[in-house]
């Protein structure tokens, strides 16, 4: 009977222990947040408005330089530049993920970095963007930057010269570029006859 | 440094310069390609007596000549490079010269620029002048020959910072911008006739050079 006492007692005490560091880890704070990454750590997308539920939230970024309140000047010009190729590369795309991360970039706390999303939304060209411009704009309280936002979104909703005007079947432009080469004969064959 | 002043002197030679040391360019051959963000607006009178405007990005150029011409990946984008033509290129390729193929130009002619150098070898370069973007889809001379055309022109602004010097190479960023291009375009689904057109085009790089 002596051990099974002892036992007990061993197991009361163990699980007293346990429960105080348990208290005392709830009990401390967090620890402290990373140090902000523009690059890794992207601002949350603007809410998206019903016309935009569809699009993705950002995809992640891999190998991202970091920028962290720590670094150097030069560094931290070094992730907003690597962030405006990527932003070039997202508005040749024409997939919802793209869209996302330029939208995402729209709030970028880099002034650079949010130029260049208004650039590349405006070269992605998804009207889908719209909604997200108009209403960023709404919020933002810089003047310039505020019409570069209503600038785009009046961009974006515009057709493309590529679009607009008489349709035109596969004959008639084969016959019009026919006739285009044919002119362009002629004008190699009598140089300077047809400037 | 003095190669970067030599390069902006208004030549050919001079953009090829300002292309060769953009670093977040692609790098093909040893050659440096910068992709340009490109776009305009046309306008173009529609019946009951209103003009409207139609768009046009590097992107719809590219798509367009993809559709048309060439083959394109995926991810094919417009850029300036060597001899200050006009590019398709990938990460990784050359896709095809489009100034050499009569589809598009580009030209910088540099008016006004200025120096400064520091004690600690860093310097800034500014330079301004006017600057022309020709797109024929055709390669036709004459512009109505071409289904789409414009020609556009107006004043650009480049910047260039350099650090100092260490273990023979040097960090520079450069910037190029042009927010007030004009001229006259051609569009043969809307009119037979030219038409108002502007427009913008930036780009912008930053890399490690040697000395």
């Amino acid at each position: 009977m002596r051990p099974k006492v002892v036992i007990v007692i061993v197991l009361a005490g163990l699980a007293g222990v346990s429960g105080i560091l348990l208290l005392k880890h709830l009990a401390s704070p967090p620890p402290a947040a990373a140090p902000v990454a523009i690059a890794e750590t992207k601002p949350a997308a603007p809410e998206p408005t019903p016309a935009v539920r569809n699009v993705p939230p950002p995809a992640p970024i891999a190998a991202a330089p970091v920028v962290t309140n720590t670094l150097t000047e030069e560094q931290r010009q070094a992730a907003i530049e690597a962030e405006t190729d990527r932003l070039q590369e997202w508005s040749m795309n024409d997939d919802p993920a793209s869209l996302s991360n330029i939208l995402a970039d729209l709030t970028s706390p880099e002034k650079e970095v949010r130029q260049a999303a208004i650039d590349a939304v405006q070269q992605f060209g998804s009207t889908n963007a719209i909604p997200v411009l108009e209403k960023l704009a709404a919020n933002n309280a810089d003047p310039e930057e505020k019409a570069a936002l209503l600038e785009a979104a009046h961009f974006i909703s515009l057709p493309s010269i590529f679009d607009v005007g008489k349709s035109t079947t596969p004959a008639e432009r084969e016959a019009r570029r026919q006739a285009q080469m044919q002119k362009n004969a002629e004008r190699q064959a009598a140089p300077g006859q047809n400037q | 440094m003095k190669l970067t002043k030599t390069l902006m002197c208004a030549s050919a030679a001079a953009l090829m310069a300002i292309v060769s040391n953009e670093a977040q360019a692609v790098v093909i051959n040893n050659s440096l390609y910068v992709p340009l963000n490109f776009k305009g607006t046309f306008a173009y009178v529609v019946a009951g007596g209103k003009i409207k405007t139609a768009t046009f990005t590097s992107k719809q150029i590219v798509n367009y000549l993809g559709a048309n011409y060439y083959t394109l990946p995926a991810g094919t984008q417009l850029a300036v490079g060597p001899g200050q033509d006009l590019y398709l290129v990938t990460k990784t390729a050359v896709i095809a010269d489009l100034t050499l193929d009569g589809y598009a130009s580009m030209s910088m002619n540099d008016l006004i620029d200025t120096e400064v150098n520091n004690s600690n070898g860093s310097y800034k370069y500014l330079e301004a002048g006017n600057t022309e973007f020709v797109f024929t889809s055709d390669d036709a001379e004459a512009f109505l020959d071409n289904e789409y055309a414009f020609a556009l022109t107006g004043t650009y602004s480049y910047t260039e910072n350099g650090s100092a010097v260490k273990s023979g190479y040097y960090n520079q960023s450069s910037s190029f911008n042009t927010k007030n291009l004009s001229g006259e375009g051609y569009n043969y689904k809307i009119t037979e006739s030219e038409l108002p057109v502007s427009g913008s085009a930036s780009g912008s790089a930053s890399g490690k050079l040697p000395d």
